[in-house]
């Protein structure tokens, strides 16, 4: 199947901050979730990825097709929501949806206004007047309604109570549900992202960290908690951010299904347990140092 | 002493941390008459919040195992065997009755879960 | 394209009323016949204030994320100047043919208007190329600088002529060869920054920046 968004060593330098070799592929289908601390570049390479910004060096293709040639098609075809929302300020979102129906060739007026109805937006209602949450679903709207083949979401959970982070998850699983459409998402905080994503990529201080099927790395990273003195020199050698309390140890483990036979006999002498790992454990591990 | 609290579980965090008890003081880990760890030393290994292992430890003395002395501590009290080996027989049960019910619809009957048991004593 | 013209032509619009009103009242009102002089050299503060005031009031960000190409966003912004450069011209021509009649008096106007027309359209283009390369807050005071020296200069053009010094005549009374040349040099340097402008506006982000 070929890949929907396809981009190969990806480089961004400015003065206090550089992106270095970012590869990523994303499958129709999917959802990618890009995560990392804040300042790591998951911004500056979603700006990559929508043609925001022009890339030092590398390549970015979408739908088989560049930038340089095809600005304009691309454009039509990704839904792009900006973490800092570049709307006029003061016209009311109604008009600032008006003026961008004009450019998209899939524009549903209708659909833009049940999602404005559903977010309790008043269309009238001048974009500096809006919440922060409801600037955040303003963008979503508006990236949702000319109908995208590709969704580029830059922090779209920032400032959304409960029931809009659901529906914020639920709209992601519906867009490419049938198998055609993919999202990438980018977010510093990756819980609630993490349950939607396929695929995980981790950024941190501009450079790729980790790159990763979710659901084979969440099989691969276990927290064991284990009796002390319970694990022998060998096993607890490739334990990582192992930590020790009076009543046990904690340990992190990146290769569970290799360690799960010279585990069966503690575990079933209840001298370990195994819980699964959060993917903000995994990344947090890896942040700090790996 | 082998504690864990697992977040995933569908047990609340107070029960998980009574039955971790009870396996202890039956398995041994635990002696009759020594010191459990205090509410604050506890809450702060699992990172848990001291209404729960106040909790807990509430509710094994009133089912009598342990003991709190105010100003000393808790303590584990004289153990009664019997009464925890039928406590955690009752357990036993009601887990093999789901074990044999789900069998049943494998057409797995309850002499194959014997000699599965069989099997694995003589490991 | 004509999208974005529209939202532009707000600020150019009000512009033209507050230019292009007082100045019709003065053609037909047949107020002082002199002040056509003040008016036409104020026309290059009133283009240069539209475009100031239009890029104020745009995001470019916003026009980065639609479907549109960066040199058609160029071209209509400067096409728009540069029609406004000759709807102020035309104005300006007609009213003081309407005021002298076609007389030698016209025509040393006309001149005259010919030659800030010629020296305004560039301006105009500068003024937008100068934004995409420093953006728009940057070129605030620069703008708004040279508004003020203008008029300044134009209110001193006024009293060193009440006191009987008339050294525009000079330049009021150009060839008509040098005053074509002009013309096609202004055409030739706006062609040229309309050139320019895509790669400064590709390669400098201040522009983007939100207000």
């Amino acid at each position: 199947m070929e890949p929907i968004l396809e981009a190969h060593d990806l480089n961004k330098r400015y003065p206090e901050f550089s992106l270095t070799n970012v590869s990523l592929e994303t499958l129709p289908g999917t959802i990618t979730g890009i995560f990392g601390p804040n300042g790591a570049g998951k911004t500056t390479l979603v700006k990559l990825l929508a043609g925001q910004i022009p890339a030092d060096s590398g390549t970015v293709r979408l739908f088989g097709l560049d930038y340089q040639d095809n600005e304009k098609e691309i454009k039509d075809r990704i839904g792009y929501a900006p973490q800092e929302h570049p709307y006029y300020p003061d016209q009311p979102v109604a008009y600032t949806a008006r003026y961008a129906a004009r450019f998209y060739s899939r524009w549903d007026g209708g659909l833009f206004h049940r999602l404005l109805e559903r977010f309790r937006i008043n269309p009238e209602k001048k974009f500096r007047f809006l919440s922060a949450g409801q600037k955040t679903l303003f963008s979503l709207a508006l990236a949702l309604s000319h109908q995208p083949d590709l969704l580029l979401l830059d922090e779209p959970a920032a400032g959304l109570d409960d029931a809009h982070r659901r529906f914020l998850f639920d709209t992601l699983r519906g867009f490419v549900a049938n198998g055609e459409k993919a999202a990438v998402v980018c977010s510093h905080v990756s819980e609630g992202l993490d349950e939607v994503a396929e695929r995980v990529l981790f950024i941190d201080n501009g450079a790729p960290l980790l790159a990763a099927e979710k659901e084979e790395l969440l099989a691969r990273w276990k927290w064991l908690h284990f009796r002390d003195n319970a694990l022998d020199a060998s096993l607890l050698a490739q334990l990582k951010s192992i930590s020790r309390h009076p009543f046990g140890s904690a340990g992190l483990c990146d290769d569970f299904p290799a360690l799960r036979e010279q585990l069966a006999g503690p575990m079933a002498a209840g001298d370990v347990k195994v819980e699964n790992a959060r993917l903000a454990d995994v990344l947090i591990h890896l942040s700090q140092g790996g | 002493m082998f504690i864990t609290l697992s977040p995933s579980s569908p047990e609340p965090m107070y029960k998980q941390i009574t039955n971790q008890i009870r396996d202890a003081i039956a398995s041994g880990d635990l002696a009759a008459n020594e010191r459990l760890p205090s509410v604050r030393e506890l809450a702060e290994a699992l990172k848990a919040s001291a209404i729960t292992i106040k909790r807990a430890y509430l509710d094994l003395e009133n089912e009598g195992c342990i003991i709190t002395r105010p100003g000393l501590g808790a303590f584990v009290s004289k153990i009664d065997r019997g009464r925890l080996r039928e406590r955690k027989l009752e357990e036993f049960r009601l887990e093999l009755t789901r074990i044999v019910k789900t069998g049943a619809k494998f057409s797995i009957s309850a002499d194959d879960l014997v000699r599965i048991i069989r099997g694995i004593k003589e490991e | 394209m004509l999208t974005i013209i529209r939202r532009n032509l707000f600020f150019y619009l009000t512009h033209l009323a507050t230019f292009g009103l007082p100045l019709w009242n003065w053609a037909f009102n047949r107020g002082r016949r002199g002040l056509v002089v003040y008016l036409t050299l104020m026309a290059p503060v009133w283009l240069c204030s539209s475009v100031l005031w239009s890029e104020r009031s745009e995001s470019y960000s916003f026009l980065r994320m639609l479907p549109i190409r960066d040199s058609d966003v160029i071209k209509a912004k400067l096409r728009l100047g540069l029609a406004a450069v000759f709807i102020y011209w035309v104005l300006l021509s007609l009213s003081t043919l309407l005021v002298w009649g076609p007389s030698p008096a016209f025509f040393a106007r006309y001149s005259l208007i010919n030659l800030v027309g010629a020296a305004t359209l560039p301006l105009v283009a500068l003024c937008y190329v100068g934004i995409w390369r420093f953006g728009a807050r940057a070129m605030t005071a620069p703008i708004l600088v040279f508004m003020v020296v203008t008029i300044v200069s134009v209110m001193g053009f006024g009293v060193v002529r009440w006191r009987g010094v008339d050294f525009g005549y000079g330049l009021r009374a150009t060839p008509w060869l040098l005053q074509v040349l002009l013309a096609t040099a202004a055409i030739l340097l706006w062609l040229l920054l309309a050139r320019l402008a895509p790669k400064v506006k590709h390669n400098n982000d201040a522009h983007l920046r939100l207000p």
